[in-house]
């Protein structure tokens, strides 16, 4: 018997699946690596010129150490303390404790992109603002609620929650999220996609035949529509979460993004590098994730039994 | 108007912008005394915090977009045809590995690739034009794939390779321009476009972008938006500047037929 031949199709679908995420990921880790080892002079070099830090830095980030160590250590988790955004902590503690809340972020925007995205009516003034760049409506929403509470209640009486973006409020977060759905055309490709798979299955023989019956179409329609919507919010995702980055910057928000950004300022290579390799990660999970449910919802892609 | 139509006269418009700003020069434009001053005479759209004329700033900051724009579509262009091609011509094991490579590039967002290459190789056009060329490779790379493997037994392809075609002329040719071409196309512009957001987010939100006091409309937006005191018109330029370019390339893009698409 063949290996794999005792799985059913799907099983075997959905572990051919598993392997190539797996693929992925291991292959996003190598690929950081690479960049880090083979940087235009030395990652250290571009920290300090301190020959006693560089030695420690070169040690600490496995660039002495042969790439598959290296690459061994990241999977493990091994990635270090951080050097000068909170020197000392465990880059671990760190991505942990702002990860939630990227999450959180990601998936509220994912599935609020998926849910307008299926409402019926007009793409086209949603894809005129979604040409603009995600900071750009960050700043317009700011200035103009800003100026809208100076003009009402006169410049020093505005109220506190208006103060975007430093200080938290609700506010402030339902504008993010609306800014990550709406901007950089994430919203206006989605509403494009699902109207084309609907259009698509609204065609499709196997409805034709439960309008005859006079089947309720509901049910038929959206277990129809469900490998669509899977497929959209996979395709959808790696810009949702690049989008993260932008938007938690912009409204200063304590996410990964926030925290991969002024890594990144400061020069800690260990926290941009965690940070970085958390929000792509994550990605590569929840779109297999995405994927599996598609397969599930879609027996044809298992292919032949 | 039509796509070429358009395509002309974005191109002229940038080159216009860039030509006539070439030797434009950007510190000694300073005039602190006039500050934000309204639009008038000098300044068609008036002045920013430290005086300088914000149209002059405006069509100079062409120039920070326009080159990594260039080089991340000719990156992305090269790349996506090159993986989604292999791909999609060879299948099995060498198509795999194709796939899995464009899989992995894909797997980054653009503007956490932008970071990562700022850290390492030290920000600048370079590393931006690089971050955005590998991440949206993929995306041309996956439609290439679909179009070269369904089209890879087509009778056209097999007569092609019995009267004694090479391989690569005929994936050259007659699959990668002829099935593909207009879905390059429309990539290109979209890497383009991509680039211009990219660069104006970076210069907008910190020290990765471009720098002062070379402008960038990321900076313009930065530096006079949060002046309530500077005059409308001086404020509303550089979005409304960028607004406008990035839905005329999307329209553009929108526009560029794609007869590929009904092989």
């Amino acid at each position: 018997m063949r290996p794999g031949q005792a799985l059913g199709p799907g099983l075997r679908a959905a572990a051919a699946l598993s392997a190539r995420a797996a693929a992925v990921g291991i292959g996003v880790v190598v690929l950081v690596q690479v960049l880090l080892r083979f940087a235009a002079g030395d990652a250290a070099d571009l920290v300090t010129a301190d020959p006693a830090l560089r030695a420690r830095l070169v040690e600490a980030w496995g660039l002495d150490a042969p790439l598959p160590t290296a690459v061994a250590r990241t999977l493990a988790l091994q990635w270090g303390e951080s050097l000068t955004l909170r020197p000392g902590q465990a880059v671990l503690d760190l991505v942990a404790e702002r990860a939630p809340a990227s999450a959180q972020l990601g998936a509220s925007g994912l599935l609020l992109t998926i849910l307008l995205g299926a409402l019926p009516g007009p793409a086209r003034a949603v894809g005129a603002l979604g040409a603009a760049p995600l900071f750009l409506l960050g700043f317009a929403a700011m200035t103009g609620l800003n100026e809208l509470a100076w003009w009402g209640q006169g410049w020093w009486g505005r109220p506190a929650w208006f103060a975007l973006p430093d200080t938290p409020s609700p506010l402030r977060d339902l504008l993010t999220v609306l800014i990550l759905v709406v901007g950089a055309g994430n919203l206006a490709g989605a509403r494009r996609e699902l109207h084309a798979a609907r259009r698509a299955l609204d065609a499709a023989p196997h409805m034709e035949a439960a309008r005859v019956r006079g089947q309720p179409l509901g049910p038929v329609r959206a277990a129809g529509l469900l490998p669509a919507v899977a497929e959209v919010a996979s395709r959808r995702l790696v810009g949702i979460v690049g989008g993260i980055v932008v938007v938690e910057r912009v409204f200063s928000q304590p996410g990964l993004g926030d925290l991969l950004w002024q890594a990144v300022v400061l020069r800690d290579v260990p926290v941009a590098l965690g940070s970085a390799l958390t929000l792509a990660l994550g990605a590569t999970a929840a779109r297999w994730a995405l994927d599996l449910l598609r397969l599930w919802a879609e027996p044809r892609l298992w292919g032949p039994a | 108007m039509s796509p070429r139509a358009l395509a002309l006269a974005l191109g002229a418009a940038l080159a216009a912008a860039w030509l006539l700003t070439a030797d434009q020069d950007v510190i000694g434009q300073v005039e602190p005394s006039l500050a934000l001053a309204p639009p008038g005479e000098g300044a068609v759209l008036g002045r920013d915090p430290l005086g300088r004329p914000i149209a002059a700033r405006l069509l100079r900051a062409v120039h920070a977009f326009t080159a990594p724009g260039l080089g991340a579509a000719a990156l992305s262009g090269g790349l996506g045809l090159a993986l989604g091609g292999a791909a999609g011509w060879w299948g099995g094991a060498r198509g795999a590995a194709a796939g899995w490579a464009s899989d992995v590039l894909g797997a980054v967002p653009g503007v956490v690739w932008a970071l990562l290459l700022a850290l390492v190789l030290g920000p600048g056009p370079a590393s931006m034009g690089l971050a955005l060329g590998l991440a949206t490779a993929p995306a041309l790379a996956d439609g290439v794939r679909h179009r070269v493997g369904a089209l890879r037994r087509a009778g056209f392809v097999e007569a092609s390779l019995g009267h004694g075609i090479s391989a690569g002329r005929v994936l050259g040719v007659h699959l990668l321009v002829g099935a593909c071409g207009g879905l390059l196309l429309r990539h290109l512009v979209t890497v383009f476009a991509a680039c211009v957001g990219l660069e104006t987010t970076l210069a907008y939100l910190d020290d990765l972008g471009t720098q002062e006091p070379e402008p960038s409309w990321g900076n313009l937006i930065a530096r006079i938006g949060p002046h309530p005191e500077a005059h409308p018109v001086s404020r509303a330029a550089a979005p409304i500047a960028l607004w406008a370019a990035l839905a005329a390339l999307d329209a553009l893009a929108d526009r560029i037929p794609d007869r590929g698409a009904d092989r």
